[in-house]
Parts: structure tokens; C-alpha cells; sequence
């Protein structure tokens, strides 16, 4: 719950930069290079995250694919947590 | 020299009859040479490679796992080698070991016995690498899995004799005074002394035109194959009493075939830069000398009681069609953006483990000179597929931690896998006479002679307790090495 809390709030604090910047008008260039600075910088982090957990074993197995418990939670939040996850160390 | 027929051998004995000639009964005729012996080689194949692969008298009746006519076997002279692809590499020290967790006790002999014999083994093949498995590991570019990342690369060294077959090992036996080769013949029965405890005489078939004569024998060597071995031996013990030493003194003659299956289980989604593919392929195929092949960190086969398994990749991978909304979107969120992929389906090898529900018998079918064919009854056990699935997701998991690629199982449970997985099979028959210390649990003793016969060796991989998921040929020369160090010292 922790991690999803984390995940939850970085992605919040992209979408309300986005939404900060276009609605007060500062979408100048150094605006623009800020904005997808920060974003390289979270995506970054969930690369990050998604390489621990696979050196860590936190996998799932979802349609087949081995994904990460990070990469399942970034799914889960893009579907709205429809997702069938088959949970499990690699499904072993 | 080669002779046409029984009739024009000569008429003083042979120290050592050999019943077969690929290269096991090459390379112990040879070494025997050497010593100051003198061989007869026993060859059902003609002297050159027949265009039917001499299928006419070696067929096989396969009552387990679909097994191929014997295609890829020879009968003729160089046997099954005469078109072996040749990627060698020594079985690995942890399969002569007794592994607990896989309920297999390994070899009667260790390792340190066997792997003196390789440099030999290797120099007789014409490899470039010695049999340091160091040598092997790490190719020289592409894909090198880190120290952390419980993957190993692993290098198969190429035999160069193949090509070479007829272009040494033929005007060697034409003119060898030695070594004399009867082609077109085929052993066909075992005939005990009145002792029971050697084999006095052989039968031997003319093919064409067909004629049996007896043969005496001093010491015979059954180099035939890992099936025929075993026939060979079941044949002759027909008409004997259970107990007797052909079928085992315990029956075991025939039990524990191994092959080394072929599992695809997963698909790989590569990234452009990923070099894994680009790698095995550009080497397997532009450069025989360096095939690469993945595998584990030695201590993982324990820790997950794993078969011992390589995982090829012998197709260029293809464009890959739609990865799906999931991977499009966690793309986009990673990356910025949908990626391309390159697929790859790798083999996975195994190695079997010996158990008894998998055996050769005699067939109620025969073959042109009316002999029971051999019934091949191939299974592998659910205990070892579980163990295969189990290694197919482990070996996935880890991949997926390189970075840069994608697994994808192409099942979704250990059952589907179970009933829908298709077995391939690499035509590497194993086991059969295997060796034991004791005659209740093989055939063979330690230096390959028939429990409870004086003057019967077999060589070839029926004696194979175990296999790892190595070609066999190398290690079956490394045996042929050893054995011949046994016969030369022991026999007068």
C-alpha cells in the first residue's frame, strides 16, 4: 500500500504540473524542457523500481508476461485495476 | 584393410572383435592399434554412406514419445558421426555427483576419473579448445550476462573430424594391418561358453547375399549405439535363463533411456540494442567454432532442483507483431513511447534423468533379417517435466532482469505445460547397459564390462548413468579413452 501510495502521488504531481503550467499560460520552451525533465526523472524512478524488483524476484505473471510488481501497479492504475494478475516469484 | 566377406578374413584370431564403427569403435580399434593389438571391426552399413541411411536394418518401434525413424542414424561406416553436427562440450563434475534433490545418484565414478580422458577424446575429434571449461564461457562479444545476474554463457566447442571422416579414417582402415573392417555384416547373436562367463562366438549375418556363420571371439566390445547395445543384448539372452548376463543379472538390460528433450516455453520480446540474438546467431551460424548457448550459475540448478539445461537460440529473430495494450502502455509510462521488438522462441535442452519406465525391449516387429526391431518405449516423467517448467520460468525470470528484453511463457500453468508441451528430441540415445557398481542397478561395471561376463565391454552412450544436456560424442570418446586404458592394461 505504501508503494502504491508513492506511485500514486508521483503520477498526481505529474498530471498537476501539467495542468499548473498550461492553465497559467508558462508553456515556454524552459517550461516545456522543466516538464519533460521531471517526467524523464519519474520515469526514471519507475525504471528504477522495476529493476529492483525483478533482481528481487517481485514478479508477476500477467497474460503470460513477466512483469514487474512496479510495471503490474503502473498497469493496474492505467486500467483502473482490472488487471487478472497471476501473483507469485515467478510463478513457479 | 576391409574385407569383403567372413570367408577372406584371416585365420588367426583377433585379440578384440568390435561390433560397430562410429567413432567409438574407431577410436578404440585405433588406440588398440597403437598397442600392439589386433582388431576386427563388425560393420552392418556398407563402407560409404548409404542414400537410404541404412533404415532398412535399423528401424525402431517407438511406443512411448513420438520418436523419429532413425533419420538421423547411419549404418555404414563412421555410424551416426558421418553427419553429426559436431558442437561438443565435457559433461559438467556436478553430474557425476549424486544429486539429492533430484533423486539421482550421479556416476559410479567421479569425475576426476573421467575428465583426464577428455584432452585425448578432444585431440581425436581435431577441436580447437582444450577441455578447461573455462575456455568455453564467455563469448568474445554480445550478450554477456553479469556476475549478479544468475545467467551463464556457455561456448560449445566444434569437432572438426566430421569433415574429415573419409579423409583420414578411411586410408587408415584400408591399409591398416591391424584393424580389419568387415562392412555389410551384422552381429546378430551372443553365444555364452559353457563357463557362462564369456562370450565365445558371435553370429554373424552376411547382408547380401545373406549367409550366418560363426564367429569365435577373445574379447569382444559392443560400440553400437544406445539402442542397439541394449537389442543386441536382449536378443542374445532369449533363449537363456532369467539371470543370465545378457538381459542383466537383474533385468536392468534396456531400462533408463534418456534422451536430451526439447521444450520451447517461452517467448522473447527483445529490444533493438538487446545483442543476445544478434550474437548467438551471427556465431552459430557464420562461425561453427563458437555456438553460444545460456545457462544457469551452477549454484541455482541446486537451489531450484533443476535438471541441468542450455537454452539455444538457433533462429534470427523476427519483427514482433502487436505486444498488446499492457506492454504498449507500460512503454509509454517507462519510456516515453511504444518500443519496437524483436521475437526469439528459445530451446530449452535437458538433460533426462534416469528412470525405468523409459527402456528399450524387444519388439514383436522385425527387421529384413527377421530379428525382433528394438521398441523403444521413451517417457519422461512428470516429476522431470515439472522440473522443466520450473526451469523454463526461472531461467525467463532472470533474463527479465538483464533489461532489454521481454519473456513471455507460452503457458500459463505447470498443468498446461504438462499436456500441451511439445517434446523434440535431439536423436541422442543414452543409457540402456548403464553402468553401476552393482549388477542390481546396471549392466555394466565401472570399466564398462558386463556384469558377470570376463570378455564383454561396452562402449558408447548406452553405459551413460547420466548425460547433463551436452552432446554425447565427446564424452563418449572421453569413456572409449578410459576404457582402452582398462583393456590395455589388463589384457595379455
Amino acid at each position: 500500500m505504501k508503494r502504491r501510495t508513492l506511485l500514486t502521488a508521483m503520477i498526481a504531481i505529474a498530471g498537476t504540473g501539467v495542468t499548473a503550467l498550461g492553465f497559467t499560460g508558462h508553456l515556454t520552451a524552459n517550461g516545456l524542457k522543466a516538464l519533460f525533465s521531471a517526467c524523464e526523472r519519474a520515469r526514471q524512478a519507475w525504471r528504477r523500481r522495476a529493476t529492483a524488483d525483478y533482481q528481487s524476484g517481485r514478479t508477476v505473471v500477467i497474460d503470460g508476461w513477466i512483469l514487474s510488481d512496479t510495471e503490474n501497479e503502473l498497469l493496474e492504475h492505467a486500467q483502473g485495476d482490472s488487471t487478472d494478475s497471476t501473483s507469485g516469484s515467478n510463478c513457479i | 584393410m576391409i574385407f569383403p566377406s567372413l570367408s577372406a578374413l584371416p585365420n588367426d584370431p583377433y585379440d578384440f572383435t568390435i561390433i560397430g564403427s562410429g567413432f567409438a569403435g574407431l577410436y578404440i580399434a585405433e588406440a588398440l592399434e597403437k598397442a600392439g593389438f589386433r582388431s576386427l571391426i563388425i560393420e552392418q552399413g556398407p563402407l560409404d554412406q548409404p542414400h537410404n541411411e541404412g533404415r532398412g536394418y535399423y528401424e525402431i518401434d517407438a511406443t512411448g514419445i513420438d520418436y523419429l525413424p532413425l533419420s538421423e542414424r547411419l549404418a555404414a561406416f563412421g555410424g551416426t558421426s558421418g553427419h553429426w553436427a559436431g558442437q561438443s562440450r565435457p559433461m559438467s563434475a556436478k553430474v557425476f555427483a549424486e544429486r539429492p534433490y533430484l533423486d539421482c545418484p550421479g556416476w559410479p565414478i567421479a569425475f576426476a576419473e573421467f575428465e583426464p580422458h577428455l584432452d585425448a577424446a578432444k585431440a581425436w575429434l581435431h577441436q580447437a579448445h582444450g577441455p578447461d571449461d573455462t575456455i568455453y564461457d564467455a563469448p568474445a562479444d554480445g550478450f554477456l550476462p553479469g556476475p549478479n545476474t544468475g545467467l551463464t554463457a556457455l561456448k560449445f566447442a566444434i569437432a572438426q573430424r566430421v569433415s574429415r571422416l573419409n579423409g583420414d579414417l578411411r586410408p587408415w582402415i584400408e591399409t591398416s594391418e591391424a584393424v580389419h573392417l568387415l562392412p555389410s555384416h551384422r552381429a546378430t547373436n551372443l553365444h555364452l561358453a559353457p563357463s557362462g562367463q564369456r562370450v565365445s562366438e558371435i553370429e554373424v549375418a552376411q547382408i547380401a547375399p545373406r549367409l550366418i556363420q560363426r564367429l569365435p571371439v577373445r574379447n569382444l566390445i559392443l560400440a553400437t549405439g544406445g539402442i542397439e547395445n541394449a537389442r543386441l543384448m536382449l536378443v542374445s539372452a532369449r533363449d537363456l535363463m532369467p539371470g543370465n548376463p545378457f538381459s542383466g543379472r537383474h533385468g536392468r538390460t534396456g531400462l533408463a533411456f534418456q534422451e536430451h528433450p526439447k521444450f520451447a516455453g517461452v517467448e522473447l520480446f527483445l529490444d533493438d540494442n538487446f545483442p543476445l540474438q544478434d550474437t548467438v546467431w551471427r556465431e552459430a551460424s557464420a562461425n561453427m567454432n563458437n555456438l553460444s548457448a545460456y545457462s544457469l550459475d551452477e549454484a541455482l540448478f541446486e537451489q531450484f532442483e533443476l535438471p541441468r539445461f542450455a537454452v539455444f537460440f538457433w533462429g534470427k529473430s523476427e519483427a514482433a507483431e502487436e505486444v498488446g495494450e499492457n506492454i504498449d502502455n507500460l512503454d509509454r509510462l517507462l519510456h516515453g513511447g511504444t518500443k519496437r521488438y524483436r521475437r526469439s522462441v528459445p530451446e530449452f535442452a535437458f538433460e533426462q534423468l534416469p528412470h525405468d519406465d523409459s527402456y528399450v525391449a524387444l519388439s514383436e516387429k522385425t527387421d529384413v533379417l527377421g530379428q525382433p526391431l528394438a521398441r523403444l518405449h521413451w517417457t519422461i516423467d512428470e516429476s522431470q517435466r515439472r522440473a522443466c517448467w520450473r526451469a523454463i520460468n526461472v531461467f525467463s525470470g532472470l533474463i527479465a532482469q538483464c533489461g532489454g528484453v521481454r519473456p513471455r511463457l507460452l503457458h500459463s500453468s505447470a498443468e498446461s505445460f504438462l499436456e500441451h508441451a511439445e517434446t523434440r528430441i535431439q536423436h541422442h540415445p543414452m543409457g540402456t547397459t548403464a553402468m553401476s557398481n552393482d549388477a542390481r542397478t546396471g549392466v555394466v561395471d565401472t570399466n564398462c564390462r558386463v556384469h558377470g561376463l570376463e570378455n564383454l565391454h561396452v562402449a558408447g552412450s548406452s553405459v551413460f548413468a547420466t548425460s547433463d544436456h551436452v552432446n554425447p560424442t565427446l564424452n563418449i570418446l572421453a569413456l572409449a579413452d578410459r576404457l582402452v586404458h582398462h583393456l590395455i592394461a589388463t589384457t595379455s
